[in-house]
């Protein structure tokens, strides 16, 4: 049940001296009934609160009123926090608020988001409507990867040899040296397979973002900002993709999500 | 796992799970989101979560020495499919790059304690809370 709060001169938003108000997203307020809709089956927020909109302006803003002394359940907490902004992302555009942000009550929030940061998060908005996140990771399918590098190194291939039956200490430098060679061609290879999916993706998103480098036991850790009208087809793509490189890379796609990785300034444009 | 029951369309390939897992969920949402003003951010959190964003980055000689241990476990020749001959054929036919160059040095720096700036950002990953260890 959302329940719809203004921050005038009778605030409605009851928050008590050791609670305060956790913040979730902000929405255009032009999205608040979309949204209500879509909060209205009975999804709550962290410890079961009511997910309470805070309306002022050009922008309404997701909370629950939180117990500040409140034990820890953390884990609940993270799964309640991603429920209720992807069930917002799902009406409207959003802009989640970093996990873990609490106000002291709703005054506070307008003054903060509305009227501080009110023109930032109106663009922000306009730039996310009809957009949503996923996110997706591609690791190589190890074995196979390293079945590969032994067939193509001759110098790989000796030392395995070497260094195969042998006791560690006994082989100490050459194992060390055969897990650096085999690092470096995993990461060489990882390199190449990025650039192969990133070919593939890019052109059906709107703007991508790096989650983490390409390393050797990761292929690609990317955040896809998409067209909800084009997620279809990207699914169809990324399906067709993972079919035919499943022997040696692994694909996994998350998502739609609520646009996490899109709402720093300069991230993407 | 539930990947199997979260597969669709097509051939099943592309995983599609229902992020509701502890590590996904982490890896989504920490540290993304919009910042406000510092002053005014009550963390309840923040200890707590930088354990988890604490993993330890593990030192490049032990990296080198798993990989070499994953390299040596493999069984070529019981494979089902492509035994190494038909493998190394492959990949000569492919063109396939074997970085050796540098190899030496490298080791040298590996035994002294990993290697320096000299490979620029190609190290092992650092990224925390994924779920590939």
């Amino acid at each position: 049940m959302a329940k719809r709060a203004t921050a005038g001169p009778s605030p409605p938003v009851e928050v008590d001296i050791d609670q305060a108000l956790f913040v979730y997203g902000v929405i255009p307020a032009a999205d608040l009934d979309a949204v209500e809709g879509r909060l209205a089956g009975g999804l709550t927020g962290i410890d079961g609160q009511p997910v309470v909109l805070v309306l002022e302006g050009e922008l309404a803003t997701a909370a629950t009123v939180v117990d500040l002394d409140r034990p820890p359940q953390r884990r609940a907490d993270l799964l309640a926090y991603q429920a209720v902004l992807d069930a917002m992302a799902a009406a409207a555009p959003v802009v989640p608020v970093r996990f873990g942000t609490v106000l002291p009550d709703a005054d506070t929030l307008v003054d903060e988001l509305h009227v501080g940061q009110g023109e930032q998060f109106v663009r922000m908005l306009e730039g996310l409507r009809g957009r949503r996140q996923f996110n997706l990771r591609a690791t190589p399918v190890e074995e196979a990867v390293l079945a590969e590098i032994v067939a193509g190194s001759p110098e790989v291939r000796e030392l395995r040899e070497l260094t195969r039956d042998v006791p560690e200490e006994a082989s100490y430098r050459q194992r060390v040296r055969l897990g650096e060679l085999v690092a470096w061609a995993l990461e060489d290879r990882s390199a190449r397979d990025a650039d192969m999916v990133l070919a593939t993706v890019v052109p059906l998103t709107v703007a991508h973002v790096m989650r983490s480098p390409v390393s050797a036991k990761q292929i690609l850790d990317v955040a896809l900002l998409v067209e909800d009208s084009r997620a279809d087809d990207l699914v169809a793509e990324l399906e067709n993709l993972a079919e035919a490189v499943h022997s040696t890379i692994r694909m996994r796609l998350l998502g739609p999500l609520a646009p996490y990785d899109f709402v720093s300034e300069g991230s993407w444009d | 796992m539930t990947v199997q029951a979260q597969r669709r369309q097509g051939g099943g390939y592309l995983e599609r799970p229902a992020p509701s897992g502890l590590a996904d969920v982490i890896d989504i949402i920490l540290d993304k989101g919009i910042v406000i003003d510092a002053y005014i951010r009550v963390s309840l959190v923040g200890i707590e979560l930088l354990t988890i964003d604490a993993r330890i980055v593990i030192a490049s000689v032990d990296t080198y020495l798993r990989f070499a241990e994953a390299t040596n476990r493999l069984d070529l020749y019981e494979k089902g499919g492509k035994d190494l001959t038909e493998l190394v054929h492959d990949m000569q036919h492919e063109g396939a790059s074997g970085k050796t160059s540098g190899a030496v040095e490298g080791v040298k720096r590996a035994i002294t304690g990993g290697r320096n700036s000299g490979e620029g950002e190609r190290r092992p990953a650092k990224k925390t809370a994924s779920s590939s260890e």
